[in-house]
């Protein structure tokens, strides 16, 4: 495709981005909640629409294709197991939300160090969310460049798309922190939603005559791919180690879990949930539907993560429509690394120099904060640059990685047993046991790292906190009152 | 409250059990659209559906 098309697509869509993160700084007021949680203020189809574009990244319309391709329909459970999780923020949601207004929470990781009554449970949970986190927004980033090398046939080079890429992350996350980045969020999440839809009618129209005809042809040219373990990537052992720590991703990944903070009401969150769910489904079911169709299409492809690439590329595909997507994708990315970095930058300052400094002003926090964004960026542009492989490593660890925060998480909210100990050791020996099981590649019995991690991290969890003292004033103050705000709201 | 919430995972736990068991049991050997394509369809339907019914009760 030529190159200046491309550029100029990407020129309109930077300038409308930068112009909606401008026009967000309206009304906009000072101090650290309002930057990183606009002030719990957004309503409710701003924050589905962020909610939506930050959880989704460039995984759906490539990586998710691809599992597809490989593997058959085993990627639709997959994927649509990790969206019944969503029945976890159903629970947790308006936990976080009421204690986060209580409390003045702006990050999870100080709402456990808070319930746990220990600093150094917000500075690890920190520290975990910056070694999985980091890697992830490194491969996004290089996602980006490899995305615009491919589409333009190699004549703009990897590092453009890696450099405008960080730029576009830094730019609408520091303009007006979590406004700017909701609204661009917003955009984008349509621009995803939108796109995918049309190049998938237009596939399955021009090639197929309509779905009729399309899965008849699935039927009898790949019917292995409609059932499991089918091809046999997805057996029921890869099935578990994939799905464990997806089910639990929206409270288990900082960027999405920060987000139950955000909504000004109870209605708004409702809206924010009910719409994601809406979004996920339609598009989890477009994602799986393109890596079908590039398996009738292109049925030998070296490599599964080329079904995108070559779903776009066949001739019936207009240039417009191709261009329109990789927006489309370019955005998915984008909106999950300026959340991802909008949130560390957030726990740097609350968890890791606000939290043992607390008598520093709000002012040095915040503009810590701020100046913490380009300089995660930049780390996360520089391992992208390298193409280092254990970038890559972390980078798939990344959601098993976060599930080992997840027992200190149920904990905090219903056990009043669990201690500041049983969290930090929970996360460190859990983080330890599945970080070595990836790079090791060693599974014992035939299991993902992250099933071993998840158990080593539950156990010393629980036995940790049964031999430590726990806060219990703390615990009986924190979840009396959530108690009795749940029973007036009427939530589970 | 309490009873409600448990009834409720009770339920989660019921549909995440057959999300786990009936594409790898029953219809492991059925390579149609009606086999696990549609199976994984209604199951998240399904999740969607007690999601909705439950966020429609919450009060502000």
């Amino acid at each position: 495709m030529n190159s200046s098309y491309i550029l100029v697509v990407i020129a309109i869509y930077v300038a409308l981005g930068t112009w909606m993160a401008y026009m967000s700084r309206r009304g906009m007021g000072a101090g650290v909640t309002e930057y990183f949680l606009a002030n719990r203020t957004v309503g409710g189809f701003v924050a589905a629409l962020t909610y939506s574009a930050t959880t989704y990244s460039a995984f759906m319309m490539v990586g998710l294709a691809g599992f597809t391709y490989k593997g058959g329909v085993g990627a639709l459970g997959f994927e649509l197991t990790y969206l019944s999780g969503l029945v976890l923020a159903v629970f947790f949601g308006p936990r976080f939300w009421l204690v986060g207004k209580r409390y003045g929470y702006i990050s999870p990781a100080e709402l456990l160090g808070d319930r746990y009554e220990s600093q150094w449970v917000a500075a690890v949970t920190t520290l975990v969310c910056l070694i999985f986190l980091i890697p992830y927004a490194a491969v996004q980033l290089m996602g980006i460049g490899y995305l615009l090398g491919g589409l333009s046939g190699g004549t703009i080079p990897f590092w453009v798309g890696l450099i405008l890429a960080t730029l576009l992350a830094i730019v609408w996350a520091w303009i007006a922190g979590l406004r700017s980045v909701a609204w661009t969020d917003s955009l984008q999440a349509l621009v995803m939603l939108v796109t995918s839809i049309l190049v998938l009618l237009f596939v399955i129209y021009r090639y197929f005559g309509g779905f009729g005809g399309f899965f008849v042809k699935l039927e009898t040219d790949y019917p292995g791919w409609l059932s499991v373990p089918g091809p046999g990537f997805f057996n029921w052992k890869a099935y578990i180690g994939l799905t464990l720590p997806w089910f639990f991703f929206c409270i288990s990944n900082p960027q999405v879990s920060q987000r139950l903070f955000i909504p000004k009401s109870m209605s708004a969150m409702r809206r924010m949930l009910g719409g994601f769910v809406i979004f996920g489904f339609i598009y989890t079911l477009v994602s799986v539907m393109w890596g079908f169709s590039t398996k009738v299409l292109s049925p030998d492809l070296a490599r599964a993560d080329l079904a995108t690439p070559t779903l776009l590329s066949q001739p019936l595909i207009p240039d417009i429509l191709a261009l329109i997507v990789m927006v489309g994708i370019l955005g998915a990315a984008v909106s999950t690394i300026d959340s991802i970095l909008l949130t560390l930058s957030s726990m740097f300052a609350r968890d890791l120099y606000k939290g043992f400094r607390p008598r520093a002003s709000e002012e040095v926090e915040l503009r810590l904060g701020k100046w913490v964004i380009p300089v995660i960026s930049l780390v996360a542009m520089i391992f992208g640059w390298l193409r280092v492989g254990l970038i890559s490593a972390l980078s798939v660890a990344a959601s098993a990685g976060l599930l080992m925060t997840v027992p200190a998480i149920f904990g905090a909210f219903f056990w009043k047993r669990g201690t500041a100990s049983g969290a930090i050791w929970s996360m460190i020996l859990g983080g330890g046991v599945t970080g070595f099981l990836y790079f090791s590649r060693i599974r014992p019995l035939g299991h993902w790292p992250a099933v071993w991690g998840g158990l080593v991290c539950l156990v010393a969890f629980i036995v940790v906190s049964l031999v430590t003292k726990p806060p219990l004033v703390k615990a009986e103050e924190f979840l009396g009152y959530l108690e009795e705000e749940l029973r007036e709201k009427n939530a589970l | 409250m309490r009873v409600k919430r448990w009834c409720w995972i009770l339920w989660f736990g019921f549909l995440l059990l057959l999300d786990y068991t009936v594409p790898y049991t029953v219809l492991s050997g059925v390579n149609k659209v009606y086999g696990a394509f549609l199976f994984w369809n209604l199951f998240a339907l399904t999740a969607i559906g007690s999601i909705f019914i439950l966020l429609w009760k919450w009060r502000d």
